[in-house]
């Protein structure tokens, strides 16, 4: 099968005044159709640009993003394409409009691309809501008479409405309870064994990437450091920041308590990253070699791939 | 002896009468720490709000007593809040750069706190600050002195705020969801200096969260909030070996990493807001087992050892 | 947070409640405009015409047969102030809604797009402001001729600025917001979120601004027809009134400026209180 999203050494720059601060410096990837790549790394690892650039919503410095054989950029332009990709957002509270209805919210796409009156619309907007497990009560409400998870059902209701191939789901779950975030998690996952849908799954939560997501790619300052099967990956973790990573994340251990062994030192600001290997600074097994290399992502297992130059 | 003890607060707002809180019990000793555990909504942050006198207008006391150390810290029949108990409570919060003066170096705020808290003269208030950035760990405390919270990154501003509760010395800390939007591997490295710093066994913690997890490795007991009203407290181990009330083992089962079993519940509690002006149980509108007799009344508390279940159907075997 | 959302559910925050016992200033204000409305609408059909003069009457006081007394050719100077309301305040609030409407479309517009567009329209702003509002639509009138339709144009772009600014800060954060790329991503174009959910989420503050700037536009559209500009006489308004009538204070007959005056400050006062209780109501 030829993967539905392929991300071909993407770069991101943004200017900072005269400044150029990379966001994402050289991003690749592909998913297949049906597939959840997670993208997992903590804040200024390009996770979130990354997303909008998969999502079309910003346009690649250098290299490029294609989906189903169109670049992205030309499906957000193209009105018979664009359906194809949509995205969930972070703040469910942002990413409606207070001012709009749940069901005016909903048929935005409808209305937008299909130019659909709010009659037929309404047609298709009911069973969207239902499939998110919303009623017809819920079509006169505003956002602010929503709950966190009820928000996010709105979200991904209107996602899902034009039957995109690709749903980028940035955060989904981050700004929702622990108890509402599970069945978020259930309810995007039914929905992707439904429809066959792909998704890049961006998150800082290891907890829900373990959950929802068939690959991982960590990132860590604008790079994949590790790409790997999901179980493999939290199984047996190669690169020495998804090795912290993971030994960060609390744990409910119900025999005894969770031994809190932080990784050290802070991620390097965007703008002053080290020549070599960027992660150096805070690594335990950091030698001479990994300030004079840049490690390359290279495969090193059925399926897994790794940049550092410590592995073996 | 509790270092802070709270007896059946009840918070209100004045222009309904809705009740935020309801019969909150808290009771900290010397040396422990102390989880208070809700999700959105459950009040947790009120509580806190409430023990540092900066509830929001239209938020009153109407029930309950409190003390900190001995002292009341609500006054009067209209439960007015004693500022003289402000320096024997210490805040870290969960935005660290709203916590300090934008506009200020951090020596300097550390030494006008010193100064004016601890009668310290400059120069040893000065070499106290650098001390305790040093304590929190900071290696390098003469440029974190030298720069503006907006320099330094939210962990090392959460490490300075953090320094500046140790400062005042006070009997009590709160710890309102302190590492909550810092980064995964930041929030561990603060969570294992606010354990280390707390080791000293001199303080009361009270460690506010909606992270069961970071609970399970940092508190010695838990009180699970919901709906401003407790529902279930006890040793840490106990509670996440053996949840008994129904909302307790609802918050477990939905931990990702959580093990399915024949009698999980969490299919079965109904997604809904907390009814705030709600008469009985707060709990009853999502609870599979909830009965007429938990729709009307509030549930009295079970206490059985070291354990207490706030439910009508469900105690402590 | 949840409890911040449940105070804000717990106060009155209808207008409705609030006209009934909330803000004294907007009760007062809402009242006076009432009653002038009121008489503007009925007193015309009363009262004798405004433009009849009525030779050997001139600069009477004010008595039982004229309550605001006479002017100098003899028209009955109450008759004359009534009949201005509805020009008044007409015009005012028309220039108000006008720029209202064309400032706030600017301000989304700029706010929303940036860049060179937002460059223009700040720079266009920034002229604007460098005139008061007043001298702007002298200026208008002396390029474009004398008339009341374009006196109006003038006060009308004098008085955008403040909505231009209001919803210009409004639009640049509401761009910031995940529902605006979401809004993209449903396959919405930049007039398509600017009409659609800029607009509507930017307009509150220029709306409550409306009433302050309508009281604002009464005194300069007076001001112009005192000196002569837009309302030309014989027609009834309140600057040309006070125009025609001020030289007579010097010998003491006050009355002839009082009246268009008092009522042209009733006017104002009511519209400058409604706007402060309506923000007051906004931000509370």
């Amino acid at each position: 099968m030829s993967p539905l999203l392929q991300v071909d050494d993407l770069v991101i720059t943004y200017m900072n005044g005269r400044r150029r601060v990379p966001a994402v410096r050289g991003v690749s990837f592909a998913a297949e159709p049906g597939e959840t790549i997670a993208l997992v790394g903590e804040s200024g690892c390009g996770k979130s640009s990354t997303a909008r650039a998969v999502a079309g919503l910003e346009a690649p410095t250098t290299g490029r993003v294609r989906m189903a054989g169109h670049d992205v950029g030309a499906i957000a332009r193209d009105p018979k394409l664009r359906h194809l990709v949509q995205m969930v957002f972070q703040h469910s509270d942002q990413s409606l409009d207070q001012m709009w209805t749940v069901e005016r919210i909903v048929a935005e796409p409808l209305a937008r691309m299909h130019r659909m009156r709010r009659g037929a619309a309404r047609d298709r907007v009911v069973p969207a809501l239902a499939e998110v497990g919303l009623g017809d009560e819920y079509l006169t409400r505003r956002p602010r008479d929503l709950s966190g998870g009820q928000a996010q059902r709105v979200a991904i209701a209107r996602a899902l409405i034009t039957r995109p191939q690709l749903v980028v789901l940035d955060e989904p779950t981050a700004s929702l309870d622990q108890s509402v975030r599970s069945r978020v998690l259930a309810l995007l996952q039914r929905l992707q064994n439904e429809r066959k849908m792909t998704y890049v799954f961006i998150s800082h939560d290891l907890a829900s990437v373990r959950r929802i997501a068939h690959r991982v790619a960590v990132m860590y300052l604008g790079r994949i450091v590790e790409v790997g099967p999901t179980a493999e990956i939290f199984r047996n973790p190669m690169h020495p920041y998804t090795r912290g990573l993971l030994e960060s994340e609390p744990r409910v251990t119900p025999n005894e308590p969770w031994e809190i062994t932080p990784m050290r030192g802070e991620t390097p600001s965007p703008s002053a990253i080290p020549t070599g290997c960027a992660f150096q600074g805070r690594c335990p097994l950091a030698g001479p070699q990994c300030a004079a290399v840049d490690p390359r992502l290279v495969e090193v297992a059925g399926g897994r791939l790794l940049a550092c130059v410590k592995k073996d | 002896m509790s270092l802070l003890a709270v007896d059946d607060l009840d918070l209100r707002i004045a222009r309904s009468g809705q009740t935020l809180l309801r019969d909150v019990t808290v009771s900290i000793e010397r040396g422990s720490i102390v989880g208070l555990v809700g999700e959105s909504g459950s009040g947790k942050s009120m509580f806190s709000l409430a023990l540092m006198g900066l509830l929001p207008d239209g938020v009153e006391v109407s029930a309950g007593t409190a003390e900190v150390a001995g002292r009341p810290i609500f006054r009067g029949a209209s439960r007015s809040y004693d500022t003289a108990v402000r320096d024997r409570i210490a805040l870290v919060s969960q935005n660290p750069r709203a916590a300090l003066n934008p506009t200020m170096r951090i020596g300097k705020q550390m030494v006008r706190v010193l100064r004016q808290r601890r009668r310290m003269g400059k120069i040893q208030a000065r070499d106290e600050a650098r001390e305790l950035l040093r304590k929190v760990g900071i290696s390098d405390p003469l440029r974190v002195e030298r720069a503006y919270p907006h320099q330094l990154s939210g962990g090392m501003c959460q490490r300075v705020v953090i320094a500046m509760a140790l400062s005042v010395q006070a009997p009590v800390l709160i710890a309102d969801e302190p590492t909550t939007g810092l980064d995964v591997t930041i929030q561990a490295q603060i969570l294992l200096l606010l354990k280390e710093l707390m080791a000293d066994g001199d303080r009361a913690v009270l460690m506010v969260t909606h992270d069961l997890a970071v609970v399970s490795s940092m508190c010695d007991q838990v009180i699970i909030l919901y709906g401003g009203q407790v529902m279930e407290v006890g040793p840490t181990q106990d509670i996440f070996h053996d949840p008994v009330h129904p909302y307790t083992r609802f918050l477990l089962e939905s931990l990702e990493d959580h093990v399915p079993s024949a009698d999980d519940i969490g299919d079965r509690v109904t997604e809904s807001s907390v009814d705030f002006s709600l008469a009985g149980c707060r709990f009853a509108k999502r609870c599979p087992f909830s009965t007429d007799l938990c729709h009307r009344e509030p549930p009295l508390a079970r206490r059985s050892g070291t354990r207490t279940v706030n439910c009508h159907h469900r105690g402590v075997s | 947070m949840t409890t911040a959302r449940m105070l804000a559910s717990a106060r009155p925050r209808r207008l409705a409640r609030l006209c009934g016992r909330g803000d004294l200033g907007l009760r007062l204000g809402l009242l006076l405009l009432a009653v002038l409305v009121l008489i503007g609408l009925v007193g015309p059909l009363l009262l004798p015409d405004p433009n009849a003069t009525a030779a050997g009457q001139s600069l009477l006081p004010p008595g039982p047969d004229h309550l605001f007394g006479t002017d100098r050719y003899g028209r009955d100077l109450l008759a004359r102030t009534v009949a201005a309301i509805r020009l008044d305040l007409v015009l005012g609030i028309g220039v108000a809604v006008a720029a209202m409407l064309l400032g706030s479309l600017l301000g989304a517009v700029a706010g929303y797009l940036g860049g060179i567009v937002d460059e223009v329209v700040m720079r266009f702003t920034d002229a604007l402001l460098a005139f008061p509002g007043f001298v702007l639509a002298l200026m208008v009138v002396a390029f474009t001729g004398n008339s009341l339709v374009f006196m109006a144009v003038g006060v009308t772009i004098g008085s955008m600025p403040h909505f231009i600014r209001l919803s210009r800060a409004r639009a640049l954060s509401e761009r910031e917001l995940d529902y605006i790329p979401a809004s993209k991503l449903a396959g919405s174009g930049s007039g398509g979120i600017i009409f659609g959910h800029i607009m509507p989420n930017t307009i509150g503050a220029p709306l409550i601004q409306t009433t302050v700037t309508a009281g604002w536009a009464i005194l300069d559209i007076a001001a112009l027809s005192f000196l002569g500009v837009g309302v030309q006489p014989p027609t009834a308004e309140w600057g040309t009134m006070i125009s025609e009538g001020y030289s007579e204070i010097l010998t003491g007959k006050w009355w002839p400026a009082f009246f268009p005056g008092l009522f042209m400050l009733i006017a104002v006062l009511a519209f400058q209180l409604i706007g402060d209780g309506l923000s007051k109501w906004k931000n509370s």
